[in-house]
């Protein structure tokens, strides 16, 4: 199918919509340059809707005009003309499907579509509309020609088995595998109901018990066959569970075992407490060391000396010890003084002497208290006037060192606690525990299902024996009969088309499933740029469970989802589309909706250059950002370019007004290069600012 | 048609080769037999038909065939 022309009528935003595909070989890229929101998703959904009616579209999705109220009829028409060429004969037809729906009704009413063939004398309108689609463009093929970017990334993320599934339903499609397997069923009923023929005629009772024997073998092995195929299914699943379940538990064991790490909280938090007390006794060591006498021995060292020199020169001169007043204070409890006179106070002279000892006391009082002082001084302090080295500063050294170090040891404990705090609350109750039991149970699972399916493969092969066995012995027996011959030639010739059937089946699950990955490989590392010799990326394959894998240096197996960036990301599952519809044969345009993301540069440009090759014709949807940076390569190949633009996007992203305020897209013929009154746009936030500011 | 047949069409050819040539002939009768088996298949996939009918009468037509030519050697 080649698509020619695409016209859609109130579908959305797309009101009289035209757009016209490039059919020309060289240049088959057709491009439809959009901002975000302005109906590039829009067009891919009208696209999948006229082609292949509702069941294209999402789940709840509506195609009614958006600027229609509650209760207002919406009209929406698709009519889309193209080609098909079958055995070298080209036929042009002219598909159209039309809606009505109230909005709001809540009922969603089924399209209804017109076909036509148009012929040079005229339009032909073609009956049963659905079964020629069904025909020129099969809907198993849909998701795989009309796509997403981040739609084909499903093939490589997401649960594995259902990458599996996807990639192995997508390969068996284009490859037309369903159709073969549905052959052989069909050959086997012809031969089952020879069989039953030649038994119905026959009156012998051994071949009517082979008959019966085998009846029940082929009711049997398929069975048999389906269980296996759920076993295997089952197995696939455990071994993704249980290898995610392992790779839990190993994270778990990572962050640690709560019981451990609350222990080894508990053995911080009182290491942090022993440090704290440690840091308040080098603080009172070091304090100490700021108040003794020696401190000020070791600061005031020359003047203390200066000091000491004047206090032994009072000494010499008998001011120190301050003695003065406690001698004249004894001498008046004496009866004489120390000169021998008398101090009798009943005696007129001692009195006047006694008197005169009282006067010089008193006097004295306030020069002794000075010279009190002195002498304590000169006692109290005669270590801090001496001569000589003290050890202070070596000492004060080790208690600043001692509580600098004590202090890091507090911050580094500090820092450990709270770190195993954090851990503490990552760590979920029961965290390795219940990751352990969740493995091992996958595990006890796997270990029952893996012989279990072994033992039903040993069976079917048993079964398969002896349906041989049997189907020869049944021809011999039928040999005997009348009408033998003719039936065991008719079941000769069945069995030999089942056999070639199967094998074909087989040939084309494994060579053409080789031949994809083949392909695949060739287009990825091209649109990536991965030189053989020294790229991190080496290759990408399908396996034969229908896993994309990707392998780096020293065959390093790579998960696509979690090893890849997401421009490769990209890249590969386009490769994968590619392939697959290359290697099919199948001759369909391949619409894809911004798959630029994320890409830049060569990646970007080589991805457009390997899809153009490799699809009859291709569709893009790019927003201005995909197509900066691979205009060159749409110079080159794209045939048709047109530009679509949503005027709501005025005054914010648009420069001018573009004279409406309809929801509706607004076509221009715009390529990727040229902008006009219509689309042009402000590039960034600073060009809207510096805009507004020339205003 | 989006389907493209010659490839599965190719492989079947390839396999037809190591049938057992049971009579003169019987390779080229069964791998026509085959074709047309494909291409009914193909046709039952868009527009139902009793598929197993004709499946029965193409091999039918080579049981015939053979039981001929065998019987006709026989003789």
């Amino acid at each position: 199918m080649r698509l020619i022309r695409a016209r859609f009528d109130g579908f959305r935003l797309l009101h009289n919509l035209e757009i016209e595909f490039s059919t020309d070989p060289l240049r088959n890229i057709t491009v439809i340059r959009a901002a975000n929101e302005s109906g590039k998703t829009t067009m891919l959904t009208a696209l999948q809707w006229c082609l292949f009616g509702e069941e294209a579209l999402p789940s709840g999705y509506t195609p009614q005009s958006m600027d229609l109220k509650r209760g207002e009829i919406s009209d929406t028409v698709g009519d889309i003309i193209y080609e098909v060429t079958s055995k070298g004969v080209t036929k042009r037809f002219r598909l159209i499907r039309s809606l009505t729906e109230q909005v709001g009704a809540g009922v969603q009413r089924k399209s209804t579509t017109q076909l036509y063939e148009l012929l040079p004398t005229g339009n032909h309108e073609i009956p049963n509309v659905e079964a020629h689609l069904a025909v020129h463009m099969p809907s198993d093929l849909r998701e795989v020609f009309f796509t997403d970017g981040d739609q084909a990334l499903s093939f490589i993320q997401g649960a594995r088995t259902d990458q599996q599934r996807r990639v192995k339903k997508a390969i068996e499609q284009l490859m037309g595998l369903p159709m073969l397997e549905e052959a052989v069923e069909h050959v086997k009923k012809v031969e089952r109901d020879v069989r039953a023929k030649a038994e119905k005629s026959s009156n012998n009772a051994e071949l009517k018990q082979t008959q019966q024997e085998l009846e029940m073998l082929e009711t049997a092995i398929p069975e048999l066959e389906s269980r296996l195929k759920q076993a295997a299914d089952e197995i696939s699943n455990l071994t993704d569970l249980y290898g995610k379940a392992d790779r839990e538990l190993q994270e778990a064991l990572k962050r640690g075992n709560r019981d451990e790490i609350a222990a080894e909280l508990k053995r911080i938090q009182r290491e942090r407490q022993a440090s704290e007390t440690r840091i308040r006794s080098a603080e009172n060591r070091q304090a100490g060391l700021l108040s003794n006498n020696v401190f000020a021995r070791e600061m005031l060292g020359s003047k203390l000396r200066i000091a000491g020199n004047l206090l032994d020169d009072l000494r010499k001169k008998g001011a120190i010890p301050n003695k003065t007043i406690p001698i004249l204070e004894d001498r008046l409890q004496h009866a004489d003084c120390i000169c021998g006179e008398s101090l009798d106070k009943t005696d007129p002279d001692g009195a006047r002497r006694h008197r005169h000892i009282e006067e010089l006391i008193e006097e004295s009082r306030g020069a002794d208290a000075l010279k009190a002082k002195v002498s304590d001084l000169y006692f109290e302090g005669r270590d801090l006037f001496a001569a000589g080295q003290t050890k202070w500063i070596a000492d004060y050294t080790a208690a600043f060192s001692d509580r600098n170090t004590e202090q890091h040891t507090y911050d580094e404990l500090g820092r450990a606690e709270a770190n195993l705090e954090a851990k503490l609350d990552k760590v979920k109750d029961d965290n390795v525990q219940q990751a352990r039991e969740m493995r091992d149970t996958y595990r006890a699972r796997l270990d029952e299902k893996i012989p279990s399916a072994a033992r039903l493969e040993q069976q079917i092969r048993q079964h398969r024996e002896r349906r041989v066995d049997l189907e020869r012995k049944f021809q011999t027996l039928s040999a005997r009969e009348d009408k033998g011959r003719r039936f065991n030639c008719e079941l000769t010739a069945a069995r030999d088309i089942r056999g070639v059937v199967e094998r074909a089946l087989e040939i084309m699950k494994t060579r053409e499933v080789h031949s994809v990955s083949t392909k695949m490989n060739e287009h990825f590392l091209r649109m990536i740029g991965a030189h053989p010799d020294n790229a991190l990326i080496q290759r990408a394959e399908i396996t034969s469970e229908f896993r994309i894998v990707v392998f780096g240096r020293n065959e390093r197996v790579l998960d696509p989802s979690i090893d890849l960036n997401g421009a490769s990301r990209r890249a590969l599952t386009i490769a994968f589309v590619l392939a697959l519809t290359e290697v099919s044969g199948v001759e369909a345009p391949n619409v894809i909706d911004t798959p630029l993301g994320m890409m830049s540069g060569f990646v970007k440009t080589e991805v457009v250059r390997v899809a153009s090759e490799a699809s009859s014709q291709l569709i893009l949807f790019l927003t201005h950002d995909e197509i900066n940076g691979c205009e060159a390569i749409l110079d080159a190949r794209a045939g048709k370019v047109m530009t679509i633009t949503n005027p709501l996007h005025f005054p914010i992203v648009l420069k001018n007004d573009p004279g409406t305020t309809d929801a509706r897209a607004l076509p221009c013929d715009c390529d990727h290069r040229s902008v006009c009154q219509l689309c042009d746009r402000i590039a960034s936030a600073s060009d809207a600012a510096a805009m507004e500011e020339a205003a | 048609m989006a389907y493209k047949d010659e490839k599965v069409v190719t492989i079947i050819t390839e396999q037809v080769a190591s049938v057992e040539e049971r009579c003169a002939g019987y390779r080229e009768e069964v791998q026509i037999a085959l074709a047309e088996i494909i291409q009914a298949e193909r046709q039952h996939q868009f527009a139902r038909t009793n598929i197993v009918s004709k499946v029965g009468d193409l091999i039918g037509r080579v049981g015939t065939y053979l039981d001929r030519e065998t019987a006709t050697k026989e003789a």
